[in-house]
């Protein structure tokens, strides 16, 4: 069997492959990368996803639809859900530079920063932030205080927040809250803090409620 | 009569073109935000969000031959700007891309019968972390959900050539990680 026939043969997709096909895949390296191929294009062809929430459609449309339309009511609502999907986090551990270079010596990391970024599509006024920490886990300078708010004036575009993130207890992480509030409308993520003995950043994944 | 019912379409109010034009192509939308963000909530916040935008721009919408990549590209540079933004800035507080792996996790639990394609496609997502954005970037929207070279490079603002390129490296790269993966899954048989 020449290389021609081996490739076309593979791209058939065969459950089982044939002798002879067989016998030249094991005497032939660029059929062999070629099957390899095929089969890493197929798996990411077939990739899963998750289905959205119920009603996502119906919701984002009419959520992009102008105001004008839509019965009182709804568009309250319509509203709310424009502004809260106008804010997106993004989130970052940055781990301070010393830590990173030091990579023999393991040392206890007590005081982490954590930079988060919030994404408005457009300003808000007298915003509220709340953050809520485990108990083991406080904001330097706010020793033994586990829920804080206060009120800000966000940005359109990113705003950045850090939080000096300081370890008061024998667990190495914990899972930080964010809320952030406008006009009735308001959003939650939960940021996933974890220390580690010696460098090496660590990304927090984000997640939301 | 048919001159009526013309005048009468053309007339149709311009929240029903919208919906009419957009709504085939939401749930493609939602997919390419998954890919990108790796996170069910974060992908429907994210058309939501493109989508809240995008009326006023009805007439471009309604000029395009096919809005389907036109949409994708739209999302992809608002993709950008929220996570991957800040190129120029000092402080680097983009979101690295990072495999969803709960859902691999709870997918498993799920599909015991397919246990072993799901391993592979899990070992596959997670390589995709490896890979360059601009390089996972082609391969999320090529291999994986399937448009044109021609389509990804428009929607990417690169040529084709650079986008058979990176598609051709970074299959490499991947299908080198597989099979340490499968020796690794082998290790634990
Ligand atoms: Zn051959």
């Amino acid at each position: 069997m020449n290389c021609n026939r081996a490739k076309q043969e593979l791209e058939l997709m065969r459950e089982q492959n044939g002798g002879s096909l067989l016998h030249h895949l094991r005497q032939c390296a660029s059929c062999r990368d070629y099957a390899e191929e095929l089969r890493v294009v197929r798996l990411l062809r077939s990739m899963p996803a998750p289905e959205p929430s119920e009603g996502f459609e119906h919701r984002v449309l009419r959520s992009a639809l102008p105001q004008s339309r839509v019965e009182p009511q709804a568009r309250l609502r319509g509203w709310q859900l424009a502004t809260a999907a106008s804010l997106l986090l993004a989130v970052m551990m940055a781990v301070p530079r010393w830590q990173s270079s030091q990579s023999a010596a393991p040392q206890i990391v007590s005081t982490l920063p954590v930079s988060v970024s919030l994404d408005s599509a457009r300003p808000l006024e007298g915003a509220v932030i709340r953050v809520s920490l485990p108990s083991h886990l406080a904001l330097d300078g706010y020793p033994g205080v586990q829920d804080l708010e206060w009120q800000a004036n966000l940005n359109a575009g990113a705003n950045r927040l850090t939080l000096p993130v300081r370890l008061q207890g024998a667990e190495s992480g914990g899972e930080i809250l964010i809320e952030v509030e406008h006009e009735g409308a308001r959003k939650t993520f939960r940021v996933p803090v974890q220390f580690r003995p010696s460098g090496g950043a660590a990304t927090a994944p984000i997640q939301k409620t | 009569m048919t001159g009526l019912i013309q005048i009468f379409r053309r007339r149709a109010a311009p929240e029903d073109r919208f919906t009419a034009l957009v709504r085939p192509h939401i749930r493609l939308m939602y997919r390419m935000a998954y890919r990108w963000t790796q996170n069910q909530s974060e992908a429907e916040d994210l058309v939501q969000d493109v989508l809240a935008r995008l009326f006023p721009r009805l007439e471009e919408l309604v000029a395009l031959d096919k809005p389907g990549p036109w949409l994708v590209k739209v999302l992809y540079h608002r993709y950008v700007d929220l996570y991957r933004r800040r190129l120029n800035s000092p402080v680097d507080d983009s979101v690295s891309w990072s495999s969803d792996d709960t859902f691999f996790q709870e997918r498993l639990l799920d599909e015991r019968n397919h246990f072993h394609q799901l391993e592979l496609k899990r070992a596959l997502n997670r390589a995709l972390e490896e890979l360059d954005d601009g390089w996972r970037d082609v391969v999320l929207l090529h291999d994986v959900e399937g448009y044109s070279a021609l389509e990804v490079a428009e929607i990417l603002e690169i040529n084709v050539g650079t986008v058979k390129s990176r598609l051709h490296r970074a299959r490499k790269k991947l299908k080198a990680a597989l099979q340490l993966g499968t020796i690794e899954g082998c290790h634990a048989c």
